[in-house]
């Protein structure tokens, strides 16, 4: 019976847990299907490519001064990189205990387990990711310079503000189903006001607040600093992003100890 | 010493979503004047080797006690105390993956109850070969049965924990024979060889018999009984006797699919009698001795062949006898409009000792509207009569003419 202990605790007590739900559901993902593991990679290239010929080639928006649509990919793949965690969270943090009824109600076990299970997929993802990206940027000859060690405390970082996020959320949803339709509608908006497909220089002087009130240009732009180079956001949405990280982080964790109580008799 | 201790545990659920704004986020622990009360008050204490078998009607408590002792759930009150590892069977597939093989899902389920990923690997062989499963082992856990569910689950839930403590839901029954044998021994030898403490929720008395030795009678969430196995099935069985007892003129209410073109309530039973040896009604008779039934009826309308049945239920549901009009009828076959009698006629009513429930009715046809579950009146076990018979005319349910004897005079000699 798990008893009130620290979040950080019951973890490391359930860590054996935790990576066993990591391995089986990476291995049921891919288990089955002809490519298998290789939809991990064709996936994210699909969508960059298709991004980059809507609007690189049909709609010309350029990155820098002489930006092709080779550069214009790049910008792109190193921005989505951080997004597709949060995506990734949005889309299946809300269903995440739900999905897991059977084993949260018939094997005794603190629910964080599920949570933690997911963003460790999530965050699986994002290394597979930088590694394709690296593979592409090696392919173009490129070399990344020594900037990409910053990327180590950065994921980590903004592993643990998606961790808390995927607290609330996934137990939100159990109690108000609306949740995970507040989520969709959350992410489509939030894609389209972050400088993902867009530089943040394209966006009006009077938008420019929506770019400096959102969280997700510090991560993005930091992002883009550790793997292209590129000149880092201004420091005000970096201490932005690095706020709503660490609130995320305690709001998920004050929100688990004052609810895992009664979640399971919401199931 | 492995224990498992419950200390006066309720467990309320509200029934509806509450609504906005009605208690804060956060404070999820406040009263609800909704609540619905699924446990209360319950206590016991089990120490090694102890085995506590939880029966009670759908709905009584069963599972969701089995889940507050499991800790999956939090009692709304009291607490559950408890020293040693805990291993479970709350369900069928708990915590499969469906895409995975049977393989994969026993060594994430043995992670999944606690056990470390080396020593779950060492026990899969036990597991694999205690389960039966075979080569289907390989399949994907999706394509499998119910019963090879439960294979999969109660072997790697006995084998793969170093437990002290076993909790089972009312699983067992999806398996096979053979399966349901082997689980049973299984948690026989659990309990009695090495001394692991058994809680089992279940309606097969059988398995309560043979498992435990104490039993806990849910009612509506609360204890009704709590003793030995012995003492508390008497009252079970007696309370069932009863239930079956208020059971009376039961018609099933099944319209659809019609099949008769006519309106069924043709005839209808208006009375059923008995008579006994000095022509007086009664409801007690003497075994041997004769009994007569006598159905009195009211026909709307001439009824061509219709079909008389009555049956004769011991009070724990067999049917110990039973005849219709088909199998050996009268002569007349055809009803006339109006009121009528017609007599059944037991020159000698041969059943022992008991109560025994009568069911009267009659039907359009023999087999036809057994289909249906249609009749044109039915008084499915509203009738009981007491028997009485002398210790003399044997024991059980029928009295049958018997004689022993010697079978030559040389040995009954030795014998004095």
């Amino acid at each position: 019976m798990h008893k009130r202990s620290g979040i950080c605790r019951t973890i490391r007590l359930n860590s054996g847990r935790v990576w066993a739900l990591v391995g089986a559901e990476i291995k049921g993902r891919y288990l089955g299907s002809a490519l298998g593991f290789l939809w991990a990679l064709i996936h994210p290239l699909v969508l960059i490519l298709l991004y980059v010929f809507v609007f690189s080639v049909v709609l010309k928006v350029k990155v820098g001064r002489d930006g092709d649509a080779v550069e214009y990919g790049i910008f792109l793949f190193a921005g989505f990189i951080p997004w597709r965690m949060i995506q990734d969270v949005l889309v299946r943090a809300p269903g995440a205990y739900i999905e897991k009824a059977s084993l949260l109600v018939k094997i005794p076990m603190p629910p964080v387990v599920v949570p933690a299970s997911l963003v460790l997929v999530c965050l699986f993802n994002l290394v597979i990711d930088l590694l394709v990206f690296a593979a592409v940027l090696l392919a173009l000859g490129r070399t990344p310079s020594l900037g990409i060690l910053w990327l180590l405390p950065l994921v980590g970082v903004f592993f643990l503000g998606v961790f808390g996020v995927s607290l609330v959320v996934a137990d939100l949803n159990v109690r108000f189903r609306d949740t995970a339709h507040v989520c969709q509608v959350v992410r489509v908006l939030w894609f389209l006001a972050s400088p993902i497909i867009y530089p943040a220089e394209m966006v009006p002087e009077s938008l420019r607040w929506v770019i400096d009130g959102n969280p997700v240009f510090g991560v993005v732009g930091l992002f883009r600093h550790a793997l292209l180079g590129l000149p880092p956001p201004p420091s005000a949405s970096i201490w932005l992003s690095a706020a709503c990280v660490l609130m995320g982080l305690a709001l998920g964790c004050y929100w688990y100890m004052r609810t895992s109580r009664t979640l399971v008799d919401h199931l | 010493m492995a224990f498992l201790e419950a200390r006066k545990i309720s467990k309320a659920f509200r029934l509806d979503p509450p609504r906005r704004g009605q208690r804060s986020l956060t404070n999820t622990e406040a009263e609800d004047t909704r609540a619905v009360s699924a446990l209360q008050d319950v206590s016991f204490r089990l120490e090694g080797g102890a085995s506590l078998g939880i029966i009670g009607s759908n709905g009584s408590g069963k599972s969701t006690l089995l889940k507050v002792l499991a800790g999956v759930m939090s009692p709304s009150a009291g607490e559950v105390v408890r020293q040693g590892r805990l291993s479970t069977i709350l369900g069928l597939a708990a915590g499969t993956m469906p895409q995975l093989s049977g393989w994969d899902n026993i060594v994430l389920f043995g992670r999944l109850l606690g056990e470390s990923a080396r020593r779950t690997r060492q026990v899969a062989e036990q597991v694999a070969e205690f389960s039966g499963l075979g080569r289907a082992l390989h399949w994907p856990v999706r394509t499998y049965s119910s019963g090879m569910l439960l294979r999969l689950g109660f072997s790697a839930a006995v084998h793969l924990l170093e437990f002290d403590i076993l909790l089972v839901d009312e699983v067992i029954a999806v398996g096979d024979l053979v399966f349901q044998k082997r689980c049973v021994a299984k948690m026989q030898e659990l309990r009695t060889r090495e001394g692991r403490i058994l809680v089992i929720a279940t309606h097969n008395l059988g398995d309560v018999g043979a498992l435990c030795d104490r039993i806990m009678l849910l009612d509506n969430g609360r204890v009704a009984i709590e003793g030995k196995t012995e003492d508390v099935l008497r009252h079970y069985w007696r309370d069932c006797e009863r239930a079956l007892s208020r059971i009376e003129g039961f018609r099933n209410p099944l319209e659809v699919p019609q099949i008769y073109g006519e309106d069924l309530a043709t005839i209808r039973l208006e009375k059923v009698r008995f008579v006994g040896r000095d022509g007086q009604e009664s409801t007690s008779f003497t075994s041997g001795e004769p009994l007569t039934v006598c159905i009195d009826y009211v026909a709307q309308a001439e009824v061509d062949n219709p079909l008389f049945r009555v049956q004769f239920h011991r009070n724990d549901g067999i049917l110990v006898h039973g005849t219709n009009t088909y199998r050996k009828g009268p002569e007349r076959s055809r009803v006339a409009e109006g009121r009528g009698t017609l007599r059944l006629h037991y020159p000698s009513f041969r059943l022992l000792q008991g109560d025994y429930y009568v069911s009267v009715g009659v039907w359009p046809d023999e087999y036809r509207s057994m289909l249906v579950n249609q009749a044109f009146d039915f008084h499915e076990r509203a009738y009981v009569i007491a028997v009485e018979s002398r210790i003399e005319q044997g024991a059980g349910v029928l009295f049958q003419e018997a004689e022993w004897s010697w079978a030559d005079a040389g040995q009954e000699n030795e014998r004095e």
